[in-house]
């Protein structure tokens, strides 16, 4: 142990500084939170005696009897399937047409990955501006075509406001998505391609058999990176809708937020971010496990 | 080519969806507040600039710009400072339980900023760092960091050890060696990182609406609510704003995209 000391020393003096800011500025805060979940922490009342106090589950308790949070759930998970499942699909689609030898294949790379670039909040800007019912193209276009007899208000529908807000979030995940499966792609050998053309292998069964098995592994790695970026997409629902209108767009991410900074109650705040937590380590979990059978 | 025609027409219609939505926010800051109301001026008659010159000369954007930058900067250096140091120590010397670590690190990235958040601000308010960009540069590392470990670590995994080993034998000190070798090698997969690091920290908005509340601290993303009037907004000037604090993420983007899909999914395709 000594000898393995005094050669490799540098080694842990060079990974100490960032290892201890992780553990400083996520695995700390992690446990503290977890803990505030169980505590009586409503900012509002801090003068109570109560205040900052074991709690046991009743912030829980309070959470899972509140209509909203139950409709938060249902939400967020319509929010993710829905958000994976077009984004992969299209992701694919994109990443195959890309990794052929098409004229002006980088421009067509570049910009496709524009909405990649552009800030959240950014997007959901232009979107609403896109969106509106008085100044957006869509409408204005959608009248003038006669599609609607008259102007939707897209996001102060609660018919339309998740889809409209759910567009944004697809359309801003796909490049992210689509740079994980080309690189993967790019990574499979043509000859591989060709002998099985000369085997007979139709394109479908080439997709299937070659393409499929090679891919898969870092995919799903690409789709838990997304996932985060999904279920946490807070900046695009808060700024184009703020989780309404009549809570139609609220998912568990932007309702733990009401509760901590607008309601100012940090215990229930915290209990709704733990169960949001153990959503997101729960469908990985799945998820992985999904991707690693089908492998064997 | 003829077969090829459908691809042809997909990667066109993406590239129309990515790209669409900006080139009418682009013409509607162009426009004059009548024009942007008349269902007949969709692409306008006349342009004028009054838009960008009241964002640039009459309002904070230009503050807020500046103060987004210094935010931005500090972070993506800070953190590629620690996380250059770590990922050489974990691929260039032995480390007791490195792969554990590192997959620990990983995992930190599936931890919701909301649940941070809470504790966050309890801590930062005991140690009086509410309102600061101190504060703000911490948290914001917290989430760049682990990304940045495992991406860096997986390009100083690509570079033989032989290479340092010539220098080394050249005559280079071990520093020397790493400096000229490996920074030099890794040039590309470094700068991926450092824009993924860049642009998250330019991107980010609830921490800093939450954190920051003097009106001159505030960042982009939020002082752009500015021009988000209450009852009604005035959209030249917003879609004014949105044009220019596109710009740095652009000139960025256009400086390493060729590099940028090899560079981001290297943690996952080699690691």
């Amino acid at each position: 142990m000594s000898l393995h000391l005094k050669k490799n020393w540098p080694g842990y003096f060079l990974a100490a500084p960032a290892v201890f800011a992780i553990l400083a500025l996520s695995i700390y805060p992690l446990f503290r939170g977890i803990w505030m979940s169980f505590l009586n922490y409503n900012l509002v009342r801090a003068g109570d005696p109560a205040f900052n106090t074991f709690a046991g589950l009743s912030n829980y308790k309070e959470i899972f009897q509140d209509e909203i949070f139950l409709k938060a759930i249902i939400n967020t998970i319509k929010w993710t399937i829905l958000n994976l499942l077009v984004q992969l699909t299209i992701a694919m689609l994109l990443a195959l047409v890309l990794n052929h030898n098409l004229r002006g294949k980088s421009v067509f790379r570049t910009l496709s990955l524009i909405p990649w670039a552009v800030p959240h909040s950014i997007a959901a800007m232009t979107f609403t501006f896109l969106y509106n019912a008085n100044v957006g193209i869509i409408n204005i276009i959608a009248v003038k075509l006669g599609i609607f007899s008259e102007s939707i208000s897209f996001l102060g529908n609660i018919d339309t406001a998740f889809w409209s807000v759910i567009v944004v979030s697809i359309w801003k995940g796909i490049p992210f998505q689509m740079i994980f499966i080309l690189a993967a792609l790019q990574g499979i050998p043509g000859d591989l391609y060709e002998s099985a053309q000369m085997d007979g292998a139709g394109s479908w069964q080439q997709f299937w058999h070659i393409t499929m098995p090679i891919i898969k592994q870092p995919v799903a790695i690409s789709t838990i990176l997304n996932l985060i970026g999904i279920v946490s997409c807070f900046n695009t629902i808060w700024l184009m809708t703020e989780g309404g209108p009549l809570y139609s767009t609220e998912i568990v991410y932007t309702y733990a937020y009401r509760r901590g900074f607008i309601d100012h109650n940090f215990g229930t705040a915290s209990a709704a971010s733990v169960i949001l937590f153990l959503f997101m380590m729960l469908f990985s979990m799945v998820y992985l496990r999904l991707v690693r059978d089908n492998h064997q | 080519m003829k077969k090829q025609l459908h691809l042809y027409l997909f990667a066109v219609l993406m590239v129309f969806l990515s790209i669409g939505p900006f080139i009418y926010v682009l013409l509607t800051a162009l426009k004059s507040s009548e024009q942007i109301y008349d269902p007949n001026e969709i692409i306008p008659s006349y342009i004028t600039f009054s838009n960008f010159y009241h964002v640039l000369f009459r309002s904070n954007f230009v503050r807020y710009f500046c103060n987004s930058i210094f935010l931005a900067v500090t972070t993506t250096i800070i953190c590629m400072f620690l996380a250059i140091a770590a990922a050489y120590g974990f691929t260039r010397y032995q480390i007791v339980g490195a792969e554990k670590i590192k997959l620990a690190i990983l995992m930190t990235r599936m931890f919701p900023g909301i649940l941070l958040c809470i504790p966050y601000y309890v801590i930062m308010r005991q140690l009086q760092l509410i309102d600061s960009y101190r504060g703000l540069i911490l948290m914001y590392a917290s989430f760049t960091l682990p990304f940045a470990i495992w991406n860096i670590c997986a390009f100083f995994l690509t570079i033989p050890w032989e290479m340092e080993e010539a220098a080394m034998i050249d005559g280079c000190s071990r520093f020397q060696a790493f400096y000229k070798v490996i920074l030099h090698v890794a040039k590309p997969g470094l700068s991926v990182t450092a824009l993924f690091c860049f642009m998250t920290s330019w991107d980010e908005y609830m921490y800093s609406m939450i954190f920051i509340s003097t009106t001159l601290k505030k960042t982009i993303q939020v002082g752009m609510k500015d021009f988000i009037g209450q009852y009604s907004t005035d959209w030249g000037l917003l879609m004014a704003a949105v044009v220019l604090s596109l710009i740095p993420v652009l000139i960025f983007f256009a400086a390493v995209q060729k590099n940028l899909i090899s560079g981001l999914s290297a943690g996952s395709v080699k690691g």
